[in-house]
């Protein structure tokens, strides 16, 4: 019989050889010196590697984190840590943003319709516009808001365009 | 466990089980692997996060200790490689929880076990996670459903992991 490979000796070392080979296993280490001694070498090196990686064993072992229950459903802790800091940190700034928001667009909107529906009873109607003030860098313009929304014109007020080179 | 578990009640109740029960050796597979408590407590933690969605979900699970040590398997392994390509960690096992507190109470078993780290951080990952769960004494049948070999492999694959990491052990001792 063939000398038993690595593999093999690893196998029967283990104790993972099917019950036929670890037979035929047990007699060829009987009568193969060489073998023997590949067996014996390969337990050493084994139980000096399990020695090794059994070093790296942990000091304390923590317990297991308790399970936070929410809504019904477990909750790793870690998850839940995560979504109370993302109540206090995200969630109260972004009501706040979200009201002030809401806040000025309110205020805006009705200061529009306010300004559109004096517009229209001085003028009749006739127009769709609501002046709108502009700053530049070095003047103030005047532009009109076409309530259709297509956009800025200028509005052909001279009193108005020079009323911030009158403050100079 | 032989047969498959899905979402049902008997699924929250084996998971409360297997939580207390496994989480430390999920843990002590990750702290050798990984080299660092929180490491080790956010693999634990991720792995249980997963069977829990597996066992309230529709995927069945067969072998729960099959599973989780194939989860922690991956996803070690997803880590080492990441750290590897970015080189995020220059020494496995010197973490702020890792084995500063065990330098301090013993010198010399401190060295012994940078060493030891060390000669692991030269081999492959796969011989790293081979051999971690040979030292967790799993059975070839467990160790290639882990890690998705073939049964018949992991023999060998073990035997030249060992002999690989003792030749670094022995460079190292060298050097």
């Amino acid at each position: 019989m063939r000398c038993l490979p690595a593999k093999t000796l690893q196998e029967y070392l283990d104790g993972e050889l099917p019950e036929a080979k670890n037979r035929r296993a047990d007699k060829h280490l009987a009568g193969c010196k060489k073998c023997s001694q590949r067996l014996a070498d390969s337990r050493a090196q084994t139980e000096f590697i399990r020695k090794k990686l059994g070093l790296l064993y942990p000091a304390e072992i923590p317990a297991a984190p308790a399970i936070c229950p929410g809504n019904g459903r477990y909750e790793m802790p870690r998850k839940a840590e995560l979504r109370r800091l993302f109540a206090a940190t995200i969630k109260v700034p972004a009501a706040a943003v979200a009201m002030t928001v809401l806040f000025v667009a309110g205020i805006s909107l009705g200061i529009a319709l306010g300004s559109r529906s004096e517009g229209a009873r001085v003028r009749g109607g006739e127009t769709k516009s609501t002046p709108l003030y502009v700053s530049t860098s070095d003047r103030v313009q005047i532009l009109s808001l076409n309530w259709d929304f297509t956009g800025y014109r200028p509005i052909e007020h001279p009193q108005s365009i020079i009323f911030k080179e009158e403050q100079k | 466990m032989s047969q498959g578990e899905t979402g049902d009640q008997s699924g929250q109740v084996r998971f409360d089980f297997l939580y207390q029960e496994q989480f430390s050796t999920v843990y002590k597979f990750g702290y050798r692997l990984l080299g660092d408590a929180e490491k080790a407590k956010d693999l634990a933690q991720e792995v249980f996060l997963r069977l829990y969605r597996c066992l309230n979900g529709s995927e069945p699970v067969h072998d729960v200790r099959g599973w989780i040590y194939r989860t922690a398997a991956n996803l070690s392994l997803d880590w080492i490689r990441h750290e590897t390509r970015f080189m995020k960690i220059s020494t496995l096992g010197f973490g702020r929880n890792g084995l500063v507190h065990e330098i301090e109470k013993d010198f010399d078993k401190a060295e012994e076990i940078s060493a030891v780290r060390k000669a692991l951080k030269q081999l492959r990952p796969r011989d790293r996670i081979l051999l971690n769960l040979y030292q967790e004494e799993l059975s070839y049948k467990e160790i290639a459903l882990a890690t998705g070999l073939r049964r018949s492999s992991v023999g060998q694959l073990v035997s030249r992991a060992i002999k690989r990491l003792a030749r670094q052990l022995e460079q190292g001792e060298k050097a």
